[in-house]
């Protein structure tokens, strides 16, 4: 039973990386309408930024700063080299432009700072610590706050800035939005450097967990279940159905994946999230939606 | 969506006159190339470029006329390969073709079962949820070793590209026999856009509901999209295999090829038959030229890794660049500048 | 053209009403127009009540359409006209009550099956099928009059011929007929709207329906096109004898169009009768004039 509990702690904290990750997808979709697929690609980068430039002996802070400014410089070039020249062009498109967006990046980092693999120490011990009877990894605690922070930041951000008014407005009703005098564009800087900023910290959580290299980008692949499940427009969405995906690809893990002979999370969470879907077609929060005909 | 202008005859111009320059290209590519072309050519970029243009064509029913995004191409390319692998190596005296179609319908039936949530997910959501796919079949082939005779890693061998007692195991042969596959499935892929059931495919794309409102099924619609798609997919991905690569491993068929598959339509244009192979001669050749050009510029002054990242780059910024300057992709391009000839 | 257009029509209709087909309307003998049966029930709706969320559209509508005529639906916007004629076609499945069509009840069975029973309808948004030219989007109207197979269809046999020279065929009269001739081979999206919407006419009719439904057929139209739209339903009424339900906000063109009227105001039905008995309810006179409207 306490085993059972611990799987389950773990599978919900790492679920909380999930979610992170997941919420910087659904602020670029609510505003642009974009799948945006070089998320994983900015997160490579910051994660790389960040770790050479403290390798290259500058301070912890200073590296934070100079990582972020480079989030944010990357963020302006996106809005403008990229989105406002595709404006109006169908999803898809867009979605393509991501795509070849996340091969610059990818290539960018690379070319930069280099193909090897770089240990990125955030200062906390992995060791595990005892609590109510069960183990859990200090680390994946630490991780799971600091996203949790994020995540109560965003929405406070969205919630009581005038930004962020002005980002739900878009999310909610473009055409309306433009109609009231909202600057679209200004709206779509602002969220990308906040996919920035997610792109960041998630890249350093994950970094840290998995090791700065190449494959960093690949995280992207497991928060798309979870934006499946909980809808690509809705940050509540992307919270719970993290927590669910994470808990469900760890169970899996430990009870169905022996029957496999393992190797199963690559495609467990879709697979999960497909299942739910089945039962529930509108997801986890979303509303039936009724097309009008 | 974009304009998804499909051709239409030239007014002025008899019917047979629109089909000559595809019949042209077809004496060419049977007449001519064999007879001039050298082994690097037929090897490295024509038995390739058939191949995925072949599957570009198939992809582009599924998500150029019906509408229904999938990002796990590559998986139903490699359902492909390795089912014929299977067929022709455990069904003795199985003819080559018939192990080549066989494959193709295993493809079909796992598209169509892949396919199921297309009945209720639409756009990101059915794109994402196709991503289950390409990662299942990966990680079953890769862990079940009966799929490649045993094989630990999941490698599996061409069989010998024999037909009718005619062997075409040379440079050539790999080629024309590409040719023949890729130009009759492509005929067919022709006819099913002009029937009617290459109408309802677009009428469920454009607007589902008056579609349904006129009878047609949108639930077998797509559900035969799939079906049909996968298929060609999976006859690609068996030439690449066994004419292209020769041996292939699960690997081979990641999701870089499911978007490589995607760009292919996206480039060359979205409900557009011509599209799939203008798109697939344009990412087939692009990189050659672009590591040619990258050697003869910085010669040996950078490894390859340095390389590799820069033509990553270029690629990318092409892509974003081609998406703007284009959205309707080559196809519409060609079609502007023969327009423009013929008048 | 469309004065010429609109004289041709009615003198058509003239023709007909007095038993004489002219030529451009002259049809193969077994093709003939049913016989029009005045006074059976073709369409009854029954206690019909439809919300969504907590929203309600529809309360307890009921009323019967008789074989042969054309029936209006008219009231203010947001009185429930199109989420009737939704519920009539399948699309939506009220929450209760019953829609029975030739004794068959289609309540919530779809759009499809309802098409298979034999109603055919127009959008109000044109719903055209974009990427398909005026004489495929015709043709895609007679998609339950084929049977060929998959392979029939590639590979061009007898069967898959025959049907696709007759679906042709019969799109080319409708283009006649309609007077789109001139636009057959171009692409509906870039047809001027009244033409676009006349084409949708013509798919729905293609289809050979027992009950045509109308939502908002000559909406932003000028007076001209409005004409010419109501002389080709009455030609086409008089040439197929079809049942047709209609929703029209042009009070001038529902009384001159339509047999029988039925009023709604916030989901409720608020008059049903005969154009005369109609224009004279209070109840009706106080939903278009009274205030909140």
């Amino acid at each position: 039973m306490d085993f059972l509990l611990e799987v389950l702690v773990g599978g919900l904290l790492s679920g909380v990386m999930y979610s992170l990750v997941a919420i910087g997808f659904v602020l670029i979709y609510k505003t642009s309408g974009v799948l945006n697929f070089a998320q994983g690609a900015q997160l490579l980068f910051a994660a790389l930024t960040f770790v050479s430039l403290v390798e290259r002996e500058v301070p912890f802070v200073a590296a934070l700063a100079i990582t972020l400014g480079a989030m944010v410089v990357i963020g302006l070039a996106i809005e403008r080299f990229v989105l406002r020249p595709l404006v109006n062009q169908p999803p898809i498109t867009l979605f393509m432009a991501t795509l070849g967006l996340s091969y610059v990046i990818e290539g960018a980092s690379q070319l930069l700072w280099g193909a090897q693999v770089h240990g990125l120490d955030l200062g906390i011990d992995d060791a595990p610590i005892e609590a109510a009877g069960i183990f859990i990894s200090q680390f994946d605690l630490f991780a799971a706050g600091i996203a949790g922070a994020m995540v109560l930041a965003l929405v406070l951000f969205f919630r009581k800035t005038r930004t962020g008014l002005a980002f739900r407005a878009v999310a909610d009703d473009q055409v309306a939005a433009l109609s009231v005098g909202i600057r679209l564009p200004r709206v779509w800087v602002a969220v990308w450097i906040a996919a920035g900023v997610v792109a960041l910290v998630s890249g350093l959580l994950w970094g840290a967990r998995l090791g700065v290299q190449f494959s960093l980008s690949l995280v992207v692949l497991k928060a798309l279940p979870v934006l499946v499940l909980g809808g690509f427009d809705s940050v509540a969405g992307a919270i719970v159905g993290g927590l669910l995906i994470g808990a469900a690809e760890k169970l899996a893990e430990v009870y169905i994946g022996p029957l496999f002979g393992g190797g199963i999370e690559g495609w467990f969470a879709y697979v999960a999230a497909l299942a739910f879907l089945l039962v529930r077609p509108s997801g986890l929060f979303g509303q039936k939606l009724v097309e009008r005909v | 969506m974009t304009d998804l202008t499909l051709s239409q005859p030239r007014q002025g111009l008899p019917a047979w006159a629109g089909r000559l320059p595809v019949a042209l290209l077809l004496a060419v590519a049977f007449g001519v190339v064999p007879f001039v072309g050298d082994q690097y050519l037929f090897d490295a970029i024509l038995v390739p470029f058939l191949a995925l243009s072949l599957a570009g064509v198939g992809l582009n029913l599924l998500t150029g006329y019906a509408g229904q995004v999938s990002l796990g191409s590559a998986a139903f390319m490699a359902v492909g390969a390795f089912a014929s692998y299977n067929f022709i190596l455990r069904i003795e005296g199985l003819p080559l073709l018939a192990g080549l179609a066989l494959g193709g319908v295993t493809a079909a039936a796992v598209g169509l079962v892949f396919g199921l949530p297309s009945l209720r997910l639409k756009g990101f959501y059915l794109a994402v949820s196709t991503l289950a796919a390409q990662f299942f079949v990966q990680w079953a082939l890769t862990k079940f070793d009966w799929f490649s005779n045993g094989n630990a890693s999941g490698v599996i061998t061409a069989p010998p590209l024999t037909v009718l007692g005619i062997s075409f195991d040379s440079s050539v042969g790999r080629y024309l026999f590409s040719l023949i596959v890729v130009a009759l499935l492509t005929l067919a892929a022709w006819r099913l856009t002009r029937s009617e059931i290459g109408r309802s495919f677009i009428a469920v794309r454009d607007r589902d509901v008056a579609a349904s409102s006129l009878g047609i099924s949108v639930l077998r619609v797509k559900l035969l999209a799939f079906a049909v798609s996968s298929f060609i997919v999976g006859v690609a991905g068996a030439l690449w295999a066994f004419a292209y690569l020769r041996t292939v491993e699960p690997a081979g068929f990641d999701l870089d090829r499911s978007f490589q598959i995607l760009f292919i339509v996206i480039i060359g244009g979205l409900a557009s038959i011509r599209g799939a192979f203008l798109g697939a001669g344009f990412i087939v050749i692009f990189p050659l030229i672009l590591s040619r050009l990258g050697q003869a510029l910085l010669g040996d002054t950078f490894d390859s890794g340095v390389l590799e990242n820069a033509q990553k780059i270029v690629v990318g910024g092409l892509i974003i660049a081609f998406l703007i300057a284009e959205p309707a992709g080559l196809s519409a391009l060609v079609a502007r500048l023969t327009r423009r000839n013929l008048n | 053209m469309m004065m010429v257009m609109s004289e041709q029509i009615a003198t058509a209709w003239a023709l007909e009403q007095a038993g004489v087909t002219p030529a451009f309307l002259r049809r193969e003998e077994e093709e003939a127009a049913p016989p029009v049966y005045r006074g059976d029930a073709l369409l009854v709706l029954q206690g019909v009540s439809l919300a969504f969320g907590g929203v309600r559209a529809l309360s307890d509508i009921g009323f019967a359409a008789r074989e042969g005529e054309t029936l209006a639906i008219i009231g203010p916007n947001g009185a429930g006209k199109s989420s009737l004629l939704n519920v009539i076609n399948g699309i939506y499945r009220p929450q209760s009550g019953r829609v029975l069509f030739r004794g068959l009840d289609l309540t919530g069975r779809g759009a499809r099956n309802a098409a298979r029973a034999g109603i055919a309808r127009t959008f109000q948004n044109i719903a055209l099928f974009k990427g398909l030219s005026v004489i495929d989007n015709i043709v895609t109207g007679r998609s339950l009059a084929h049977r060929a197979g998959l392979f029939e269809q590639i590979l061009g046999l007898p069967r898959a011929r025959r049907e696709e020279a007759e679906a042709r065929e019969e799109a080319l009269r409708l283009l006649d007929f309609l007077q789109l001739g001139a636009f057959a081979e171009r692409q509906v999206g870039a047809l001027p709207y009244g033409l676009q919407k006349r084409v949708e006419l013509a798919r729905a009719l293609a289809a050979r329906p027992r009950l045509l439904l109308l939502d908002e057929p000559m909406a932003g139209m000028s007076a001209g096109e409005k004409q010419d739209l109501s002389d080709a339903i009455l030609a086409a009424k008089a040439r197929f004898g079809m049942t047709v339900v209609l929703i029209e906000h042009d009070i001038g063109v529902v009384m001159n169009l339509s047999d029988h009227i039925l009023v709604l105001d916030y989901g409720q039905k608020i008059a049903d009768g005969t154009p005369d008995a109609v224009r004279d309810d209070p109840r009706v006179i106080e939903a278009y004039l009274g205030a909140g409207h």
